[in-house]
């Protein structure tokens, strides 16, 4: 059972095709990795995904049958489907908290005259909202920070408060741009600790990197991206085995 | 019950009683000093807190630069003008209908042109928007032309009639505290959080799951709501309207108001209101002028205290 199929999809910028017609299904409950060297596109496969760059041809499905493309991107996190940033994209000048409150945004409901008048509903929401939020920031292991800012944050930190954002959306498919860049290798068993326990959560994890070692610990099938095509996929000990993967990270072999 | 502990609780009760401390000596000004000139500038004070509080809401805590925050303080005095000279309705309604009005009018406005365009663009339409109701205000008998309105009947509450100095300075008193406390309330909710999202970056708001387009038209017709009420009161209390008074360069002194007082500060934007209430009247002989000696204010703030006067809070913490 899949919880996201994507088919024939192609995005061109210009002439460029960042990616080129495209088949994959992502199993329910698994962490799938796709790789591949800088520019293969897959940032750009996350970011049609989210809805941040609209789909040249191509269709995106999600559960049963929601066809993404063309949805507003609030309404894709609404549906259930969350996402880190490779540039870590904080909202650097509000404190560790207030990033993990927004991220409840589409899962309150609150309006602008029970926020006035702070009927019962509201306070009992921002009540819920802080509590959930501090779970969260707990499960990252943030929670003395709470009131920092967030652009005071070390490197390692602000990847993991950018994860307790976007699991405050309550995801079903999660979805990490480069999670372990930037990051030491104790950092990095830490972080793929962290991944393990999501998937328990029953979330879906989508990730990118590029770090053959951290695909190898963490993946239940790698997905090996080259100029936008799909060139290998399957388990992760089988692609990395695989001569057109080796070829596309070290270059062809020279045969004499 | 509003708070989940004793920390926040305490923290609670010093902050409110702070405000009805500095309420309290607001209130006792008058008796202090009772010169009617300084009693009027208060007012003005009064009337400009509610536009610059209104426009920091939009420039500070949604990031969206608007050069038409004049007009909707027009669309407010005009409604006023014309339902209390032509209709005779009583202030009870006026000030609601005229703020309903202008909210209704920013909000079809801002779905328009929030969908197409965004930062400068949209501060380019807005000026255009203020532009065109000048121009309409000008030209169309029902609005005065360029004599305006006058003759605008005062306020009565009970058969008291507002018409003296003192008796503004208490009403324009409670409008200005009311936009700061339900400004706050707004700021501190969920709502004010996914204003201040999108200021920080629409993409990664959107990906929070944030309608942008909804709460970027939402936070425009509330400034414009509050802008109307201001109007009203300044209708009021001139007694006349004329379109020249809600020109571009208006929204240019109320954004001088806010960026002076402090950025990302309620308090602060009080506070510019007051400077650019009193200083250009102290410094009378400017006359023509007034623009250059906002201009140099403006200048001067900005190179020596980028933040403005007063410092930024951390608004959306003020609870923890």
């Amino acid at each position: 059972m899949e919880i996201l199929k994507v088919e024939n999809l192609t995005k061109a910028f210009g002439g460029l095709v960042a990616v080129d017609n495209c088949n994959f299904a992502i199993g329910k409950n698994l962490i799938v990795s796709i790789i591949g060297p800088n520019g293969a596109g897959k940032t750009t496969v996350f970011n049609l995904i989210s809805g941040i760059t609209p789909a040249t041809s191509g269709s995106i499905i999600f559960k049963d049958g929601i066809r993404l493309n063309n949805l507003k991107l609030h309404h894709i996190t609404k549906l259930g489907i969350g996402r880190t940033f490779q540039n870590i994209r904080l909202f650097k000048e509000l404190t560790v908290l207030e990033n993990v409150k927004i991220g409840h945004h589409c899962r309150s409901n609150a309006g602008v005259l029970s926020s006035l008048f702070q009927v019962k509903s509201q306070v009992i929401e921002e009540m819920d909202i802080l509590a959930n939020s501090m779970k969260y920031l707990h499960f990252v292991g943030l929670e003395r920070y709470r009131d920092h800012l967030a652009m005071n944050l070390s490197c390692g930190d602000q990847r993991r408060l950018e994860i307790a954002r976007a699991l405050a959306t309550e995801p079903q498919l999660l979805m990490f741009d480069e999670p372990n860049s930037g990051m030491n290798s104790q950092e990095t068993l830490e972080l793929i600790e962290l991944i393990k326990k999501i998937k328990e959560f029953g979330i879906t994890v989508l990730l990118i990197s590029h770090h053959m070692k951290f695909v190898q610990d963490i993946s239940d099938h790698v997905i090996v991206l080259n100029y936008g095509k799909i060139i290998a996929e399957g388990g992760p000990e089988e692609v990395i085995k695989d001569r057109k993967v080796i070829e596309a990270y070290l270059g062809k072999a020279m045969h004499s | 019950m509003r708070s989940s502990n004793n920390f926040e609780n305490s923290f609670f009760h010093s902050r409110t009683l702070h405000g009805l401390l500095i309420i309290a000596i607001i209130a006792i000004i008058p008796f202090i000093s009772s010169n009617p000139y300084f009693l009027r500038l208060a007012v003005l004070t009064f009337i400009y807190s509610i536009l610059s509080m209104s426009l920091s809401l939009l420039l500070d805590f949604t990031g969206i630069i608007s050069l038409g925050h004049a007009a909707f303080f027009g669309i407010g005095a005009y409604a006023t003008g014309i339902l209390s000279t032509k209709m005779g309705l009583s202030f009870w309604l006026i000030i609601p209908i005229g703020a309903m009005v202008t909210a209704i009018i920013a909000f079809l406005f801002g779905l328009l042109t929030f969908k197409f365009l965004k930062g400068l663009y949209f501060a380019l339409a807005s000026w255009a928007l203020g532009e065109i109701l000048c121009s309409i205000y000008m030209n169309v008998d029902f609005f005065g032309g360029t004599n305006g309105i006058r003759g605008i009947p005062e306020p009565a509450i009970l058969g008291f009639k507002i018409s003296s100095d003192l008796s503004f300075y208490y009403f324009a008193m409670i409008f200005s505290i009311f936009t700061l406390i339900s400004i706050e309330r707004l700021l501190l909710s969920r709502i004010g959080r996914a204003w201040v999202a999108i200021r920080e970056d629409q993409t990664v708001a959107g990906v929070m799951g944030i309608n942008i387009l909804l709460f970027q038209v939402m936070s425009f017709s509330i400034a414009a709501f509050y802008a109307g009420i201001a109007g009203s009161l300044y209708a009021y209390y001139e007694i006349f309207i004329s379109p020249r008074i809600f020109t571009v360069w208006e929204s240019i002194a109320l954004l001088c108001m806010v960026l002076v007082g402090g950025r990302k500060s309620l308090l602060g934007s009080v506070v510019g209101a007051a400077i650019f209430t009193f200083l250009p009247e102290v410094l009378r002989e400017v006359g023509q002028y007034r623009m250059i000696v906002y201009g140099v204010i403006l200048l001067v703030t900005i190179l020596f205290r980028p933040k403005g006067l007063i410092p930024p809070y951390h608004f959306l913490s003020a609870r923890e």
